[in-house]
């Protein structure tokens, strides 16, 4: 069974208390799969621990992925490939097609780009929408 | 991170195929593992029921969404 990564938009909508990001939640633990979050995505999200309970509580139920040097050369290449691409997406994009999980976000337009441009086998799903594969 | 020596009791087949391919020095962390996979999911239920609680259940029609999207 593939696992999943989430970005930063699924931690927002976590904190936020968005039920699309809980149904992905639900299903995950349901399913047995542990969601993966880049520590990029922990940067994006995290301001401040005494007002975002629910992310505090979130992030300790997820596998967190750090950067190393070898994820960053994947997103550097992947960067020349897709240059309109931020730096933060083509690392949470790199951490998913790394571990082969499919990436559900909240920002698919570029994420595809993403998938399409560089990270061939990358899955990504939207976090509320219909799943695309790029294989 | 700090560790802790217990005696665990495990079942002897599972533990013999788990030795070929973790090796004897593998055993501790492929346990650890398990049981950090086991507690995040646990983690993640308590979550889903303090959500519960405070929103009502998740609509099938969202569930339906993430369903149709969930990878074969």
């Amino acid at each position: 069974m593939a696992g999943l990564t989430f970005d930063s938009a699924v931690l927002i909508g976590l904190e936020r208390g968005d039920e699309a990001a809980y149904a992905w939640l639900t299903r995950a633990v349901e399913r047995g799969a542990v969601p993966c979050v880049s520590t990029l995505a922990v940067a994006e999200t995290w301001r401040d621990g005494a007002r975002q309970a629910r992310l505090s509580r979130a992030l300790k139920a997820m596998a967190i992925e750090p950067v190393d040097e070898e994820l960053a050369r994947r997103a550097g290449a992947a960067l020349a490939a897709v240059a309109s691409a931020s730096t933060v997406d083509a690392v949470i994009a790199a951490s998913a097609a790394r571990s082969g999980s499919v990436l559900v976000t909240g920002d698919p337009v570029d994420m595809r780009q993403l998938a399409l441009g560089h990270f061939r086998t990358l899955r990504v799903a939207e976090l509320a929408g219909e799943l695309e594969g790029t294989e | 991170m700090a560790t802790v020596k217990r005696s665990v009791t495990l079942d002897q087949e599972l533990v013999d195929e788990a030795l070929a391919f973790v090796g004897e020095r593998g055993l501790s962390r492929a346990l650890n593992d398990g049981l950090r996979h086991q507690v995040l999911l646990e983690r993640g239920r308590q979550l889903l029921a303090a959500y519960e609680a405070e929103h009502g259940p998740i609509s099938a029609e969202t569930l339906a969404t993430v369903d149709a999207q969930w990878p074969a």
